[in-house]
């Protein structure tokens, strides 16, 4: 294997050499070919990457715009490897941007709304929790639904976010709250709990669960 | 001896205070003394000269010359030195001369105090009449009425009074009264009236009292009285006054018995007090200063008037306490001279008294002694004769009866009327002549009582030949002759250890009981002491230790002596001569006054003479006891240690095939060789035990011998010789203990028996030396049958640790921390290399070693046979603490070398399959020295490029040039890593790869990952150099490269979108 190594090596060598013995004959095509190439390395193939892991995930329906625009440009990409000629580069490279702003727009928003319930009832199952590799466990499964909503995704978050998802469901069926307990745990998470909330029930499952040391009152200014 | 009239006259005959004998008794067993001082003149120049008692009697009794002269006689001598018997002779003559003119008056001892003195003074018949008797005999009279406790009180608080008055005293004012509390104390008050103690002794003296007094004692007190103890100061201190206690502490002896204070100890505090007991005495009595002087002229005037003189014979003025001053002022006292107006009548005086009381008044009164007559100790021993007639006429009128005995002295105690007994015991005993008469000497013969007299260690006076000899002799013998002479048993016997070692040594083989057998050995050893001359020399028919045979049988010990002498005693017929005595003198004619010859009695030198070493016999009695009375063997160690010493020196270990070092090992253990029976430390921590029998007792004793009696010393080291006299037999008892025993002494420090060649830890050690030299990389082996017998005997240089690198971490640190920590390695070399060393001479650690080769190659094809496999972990713990050293070497080795070869052949293969990989090859695939040069060629040209196409990067040519001339060895070392390891032994795995084949191949493998390294570098930098090439147009087709290398991908990114 070393030995081919070095071979394809010595081979490239040669080229490089011979390459640098040349004129620069393709001034003009070189510059709209290094465009297209730019683009389409740094923009689109992480869009159609992206695009073929999303596309099987329900939660998020992409506008028919997108679509079309995506197809739009697939087209020009097949048109130019056919032809090996590229015409317009300049606009395929601002299409091809837009288009990945735009993708990335709708897959993070429909996401985060998507993972908003599970997310904050890991973010209240935390806040109750006495253990510390719980917690972490939490935090982790966390982390791997932000990392999910971010663009672009790849079969790696993909992977992660569905065993991040099957552990969030596994903690959350174990322990069940109320309504009651959970809209008081809301409030407690969004600093609008006050003494009235601290109804019999609540206090008889803080005890139960010995909680007392994890919920503090504080006063208003 | 007639047994049955013994039994009855026995106490009557040997009533040693010999005034209380008849006179018939008396005068039976009367010996002449033939040796007595005479001294006149005292106070001038003494003259003194020898005399018998005849004519002492004559001279000074039966001599018309003096006969009205004033006499006072001091007749001097030792407490039992027969001064009474003397006295109680004179007056024995005295009474035999009838004569008209003298009362004698015999004061005795047995009626001696105070007032039974001058009762026996108003009891003489021709004084019947004095005036004033009935005051006098009122004053003998008073104080019978008090009770004995009450007058001892008195008595001690008299002493009180008398102290707390005298101001004329030599203690110091301070000590004087403090000794007046210590004396009011009641612990000490107790201690003065105690039985036998000093106020006691007084009491005695005063009191009319029928109690026979032996003894010569004083009424004063004695040094022991005021020496005090510990426990009797801790006593008084909780209880007395501090003045008390501080005179009690200078009367509590230092270790060495003195005293602190020179001016108030319990001698100045003796004196003191004794000072105070004549007046003490006399005052409990009743009697005024002058009193006896008065009643004693009283009487002298009576018998004047009478026309008598007074022959006044005092047995004993020592016990005359209290009056004896006023009794001698009235003996000085004349009846001429200026004393002739009272018209007393003369006076002859005997008074006898001991040396040591004489001493109290012979200054004062030495001018008025006219002849002191003194009767040293042995006037009756110190002729052989003399004693041997005084011990057969004992005997012979025990055994006579009363009435014969008086018959005969009522018939003028005629010489040739003498009674003598018939022998009812035994016939023909040893006998003594006298007067042509044969007494039975039974239980004795000469030779014992000479003997015997000579074992007297105090006075050898007549007292102590009646009280120690005759009686309990004659007593033991009445009893049971079966346990005669029961006397002795407690005595030491004077007898070499030899003898009584042969007399436990033969009765011990004999059937009876142990008690029987003990009893009898001590009454052997008594009667081979003092009847016989110590030995038990048989070379005389007849005799063994020059004791007639027939007086074993007697005494019942005839198996004993037949046992000796080898045949059986004919009983029946008991025929004894008499005895040989050590002198020569034999059957001495007796009854003469005046022998040939008077010759003192020798004292019996035992043969062979007993060794006289304290720690010798110590040992000896340890032994004995050990052996015959089955106790502990206890103390005597440095002899089992010795028996240790000489086993390592007399045995030649090399000739009987034991290595030296085997025998170090032996003796610088913390086991004994030898631990003795029932020795009572270091129980079990011996290697043989030597079993209590008669030839370790032999043992023993020779070696004890060489060792307390042969010892020597060289600077502070003692050690054991046969330089002592009779070491000729201890040698030939040992060494022939040690040529029986050698075999089991070899046994033991070989450590192995008949079956193997070699002991375990040798085969360890060599075991353990085999895996140290593949470990180490030292083997250069490729099978078991590979490694040769040299291993062992290459310089020790070619065995230090070497070079690891390449090896498992588990090979380095089983190296590192196991076969050559704290010098285990060098430890163990050592050991079989000293095993096979045959040491030349004395130089124990000499640099040339000649090794028994042959041996060490037996061993090893035997252990190479085995393929160097041992069980060591169902090895035996050895007590020999250093032969463990080997086995817990292999064992530590052997309990990881499994551990280290897998994890070698592990890492072996990993390596190898890593190098598989960098080379393409498959699994499995064999390395071959070509390919390895193809690669190398490869990496020569790759770096040749770079050159050329002026890339920068560090050659590598010349090392590449080196991996491929060493492409041999490479692929070699490639053969071992892809070697089949499935069916080796763990030996054959570290075989396998004690060469290191992982460091030839680690050392490439870093090479070609170095190349690699390179190799990427310069294909980045060369894709990057093109890449911007392509992006300025320097192509060399018309179309962009690029779409034809992105085409494919492309192609595959369109692919994801299709499902």
């Amino acid at each position: 294997m070393l030995q081919e190594k070095l071979n394809e090596c010595r081979v490239l060598m040669v080229e490089v050499s011979q390459n640098r013995q040349k004129d620069n004959e393709h001034q003009n095509v070189v510059r709209r070919n290094n465009t297209f190439f730019d683009t389409y390395k740094n923009y689109f193939v992480p869009i159609v990457k992206g695009y073929a892991v999303c596309k099987k995930y329900s939660h998020v329906n992409f506008s028919d715009k997108t679509i079309d625009e995506l197809n739009k440009y697939i087209d020009y990409s097949k048109k130019t490897f056919e032809q090996k000629t590229v015409i317009n580069p300049a606009k395929y490279q601002d299409g091809v941007k837009k288009l990945s702003e735009k993708i990335q727009s709708e897959w993070k928003s429909q996401t985060d709304d998507y993972l908003a319930a599970i997310k904050e009832e890991l973010g209240i199952l935390k806040l109750v929790s006495n253990e510390k590799q719980e917690i972490q466990k939490i935090q982790k499964i966390i982390v791997c639904m932000n990392n999910f909503s971010n663009w672009p995704v790849d079969e790696n978050v993909s992977s992660q976010y569905e065993a991040a998802n099957e552990k969030a469901n596994e903690i959350l069926s174990k322990m069940e709250f109320d309504d009651d307990i959970a809209v008081f745990l809301r409030k407690v998470k969004d600093k609008e709990a006050s003494l009235l909330d601290l109804t019999d029930p609540i206090i008889a499952w803080i005890r139960k669960e010995n909680l007392s040391g994890n919920i503090m009152l504080s006063i208003k200014n | 001896m007639n047994k049955q009239i013994a039994f009855k006259r026995l106490k009557d005959v040997l009533n040693v205070d010999s005034i209380n004998s008849t006179q018939a008794d008396f005068l039976s067993t009367h010996v002449p003394f033939r040796k007595i001082t005479v001294t006149n003149d005292l106070s001038g120049t003494p003259v003194s000269e020898y005399i018998s008692e005849d004519e002492v009697f004559s001279k000074y009794f039966n001599n018309s010359d003096i006969y009205n002269e004033h006499q006072l006689i001091v007749v001097d001598g030792s407490s039992g030195s027969g001064k009474s018997h003397f006295i109680r002779w004179i007056e024995a003559k005295l009474s035999a001369l009838d004569v008209q003119n003298d009362v004698v008056l015999m004061i005795r001892r047995s009626d001696n105090t105070l007032k039974g003195t001058i009762k026996q003074f108003l009891n003489i018949d021709e004084v019947k009449n004095i005036k004033n008797k009935d005051i006098y005999e009122r004053l003998v009279r008073a104080n019978q009425n008090v009770s004995e406790q009450k007058f001892k009180y008195d008595i001690y608080h008299k002493f009180l009074v008398e102290i707390e008055d005298d101001q004329d005293t030599k203690l110091s004012s301070s000590d004087h009264k403090n000794f007046r509390e210590l004396l009011s104390s009641s612990e000490f008050e107790e201690r003065m009236l105690m039985a036998g103690g000093p106020i006691e002794r007084i009491y005695s003296k005063i009191v009319d009292s029928n109690t026979t007094n032996d003894e010569d004692i004083l009424a004063l007190f004695e040094i022991e009285d005021f020496t005090l103890d510990y426990d009797f100061n801790m006593k008084l201190k909780n209880n007395a006054s501090k003045k008390a206690v501080k005179m009690a502490n200078k009367l509590l002896p230092e270790t060495d018995g003195s005293f602190t204070d020179e001016e108030c100890n319990p001698e100045i505090l003796v004196e003191y007090m004794n000072s105070k007991v004549e007046p003490i005495i006399k005052a409990c009595a009743g009697l005024e200063p002058g009193d006896f002087q008065q009643i004693f002229k009283e009487i002298r005037q009576e018998l004047f008037l009478q026309g008598k003189n007074l022959i006044l014979l005092i047995e004993d003025i020592t016990s005359c306490t209290g009056i004896h001053r006023d009794l001698l002022d009235a003996l000085i006292v004349k009846h001429t001279g200026e004393n002739a107006k009272d018209n007393m009548c003369r006076l002859v005086s005997v008074i006898g008294t001991t040396t040591e009381y004489f001493k109290e008044f012979r200054s004062n009164y030495l001018d008025r002694i006219t002849t002191m007559i003194t009767i040293e100790d042995g006037s009756i021993g110190n002729n052989q004769d003399d004693l041997i007639q005084f011990v057969a006429k004992y005997l012979n009128v025990m055994s006579v009866s009363e009435e014969d005995v008086k018959k005969w002295h009522k018939d003028g105690a005629l010489d040739s009327e003498y009674p003598v007994h018939k022998e009812t015991e035994v016939n023909n005993w040893e006998y003594y002549t006298y007067l042509g008469k044969k007494i039975s000497l039974y239980p004795f013969t000469k030779r014992a009582i000479v003997n015997l007299y000579n074992g007297i260690d105090v006075h050898k006076t007549p007292r102590y030949i009646i009280r120690k000899i005759i009686e309990p002799a004659v007593d033991s013998i009445i009893q049971d002759k079966n346990t005669f002479p029961k006397f002795l048993l407690s005595k030491k016997p004077n007898l070499s250890f030899e003898i009584v070692d042969r007399v436990k040594s033969t009765i011990t083989n004999m059937s009876n009981n142990k008690e029987e057998k003990s009893v009898m050995t001590d009454r052997l050893l008594a009667i081979l002491s003092y009847w016989g001359d110590c030995t038990l020399d048989t070379s005389k028919k007849g005799y063994l230790g020059a004791i007639n045979v027939n007086v074993f049988t007697e005494f019942g010990l005839s198996d004993f002596a037949e046992k000796m002498i080898g045949y059986k005693i004919v009983s029946g017929k008991f025929e004894m001569v008499s005895d040989v005595l050590p002198d020569g003198r034999n059957d001495v004619q007796g009854g003469n006054p005046n022998p040939p010859v008077l010759e003192p009695i020798p004292t019996p030198i035992p043969e062979p003479k007993p060794v006289v070493n304290k720690a010798f016999e110590d040992f000896a009695k340890i032994l004995s006891e050990w052996h015959y009375d089955k106790k502990s063997f206890t103390k005597a160690y440095q002899v089992r240690d010795e028996i240790s010493k000489f086993i390592f020196a007399n045995i030649p270990w090399q000739q009987e095939g034991v290595p030296l070092v085997a025998v170090q090992m032996v003796e610088k253990s913390s086991f004994d060789l030898v631990e003795i029976e029932r020795q009572d430390k270091k129980v079990n921590k011996g290697l043989v035990l030597l079993e209590d029998n008669d030839e370790t007792y032999q043992l023993l004793l020779a070696i004890g011998k060489s060792w307390y009696l042969g010892k020597k010393r060289e600077g502070n080291v003692e050690y054991a010789s046969w330089d002592f006299e009779g070491s000729v037999s201890c040698i030939r008892i040992a060494t022939s203990w040690l040529e029986k025993n050698k075999k089991i002494f070899v046994d033991i420090v070989k450590a192995y028996d008949e079956k193997e060649k070699c002991p375990d830890y040798l085969k360890c050690s060599m075991i353990a030396e085999v895996y140290r030299g593949l470990l180490n990389g030292d083997q250069h082996v490729s099978r078991v049958s590979d490694i040769r017998v040299d291993t062992y005997i290459k310089d020790n240089n070619l065995r230090k640790k070497s070079e690891l690198t390449g090896h498992s971490q588990e090979w380095c640190d089983l190296v590192i921390n196991i076969v050559y920590a704290n010098s285990a390695a060098e430890n163990n070399i050592d050991l079989t290399q000293r095993y096979f060393n045959l040491i030349q001479g004395n130089q124990k650690n000499a640099k040339r070693k000649i090794i028994n080769y042959s041996l060490l190659e037996l061993i090893f094809k035997d252990l190479r046979s085995k393929s160097f496999n041992i069980d060591v972990e169902n090895l035996e713990t050895d007590k020999i603490k250093a032969r463990n050293d080997s086995k817990d070497y292999l064992k530590k080795i052997a309990s990881r070398i499994d551990k280290v070869a897998s994890a070698e052949c592990l890492e072996g293969k990993t390596l190898y399959k890593e190098v598989l990989t960098i080379f393409g090859f498959p699994e499995e695939s064999e390395i071959e020295t070509d390919d390895i040069k193809d690669l190398m060629n490869e990496v020569i040209e790759f770096y040749k490029d770079t050159e050329t196409n002026g890339v920068n990067v560090s050659l590598k040519t010349n090392e590449a040039m080196l991996f491929k001339d060493k492409g041999a060895d490479i692929s070699k070392a490639f053969a071992v890593l892809s070697t089949d390891i499935s069916d080796m032994t763990t030996l054959d795995k570290i075989i396998l790869y004690s060469k290191n084949p992982m460091q030839v191949i680690k050392q490439f493998t870093g090479f070609l990952k170095r190349v690699d390294e390179d190799r990427s570098n310069v294909h980045s930098e060369m894709l990057a150099a093109k890449e911007a090439l392509t992006r300025r147009g320097n192509w060399s087709n018309d179309v962009d490269p690029r779409f034809d290398e992105n085409k494919s991908a492309f192609e595959d990114l369109m692919s994801l979108l299709e499902d």
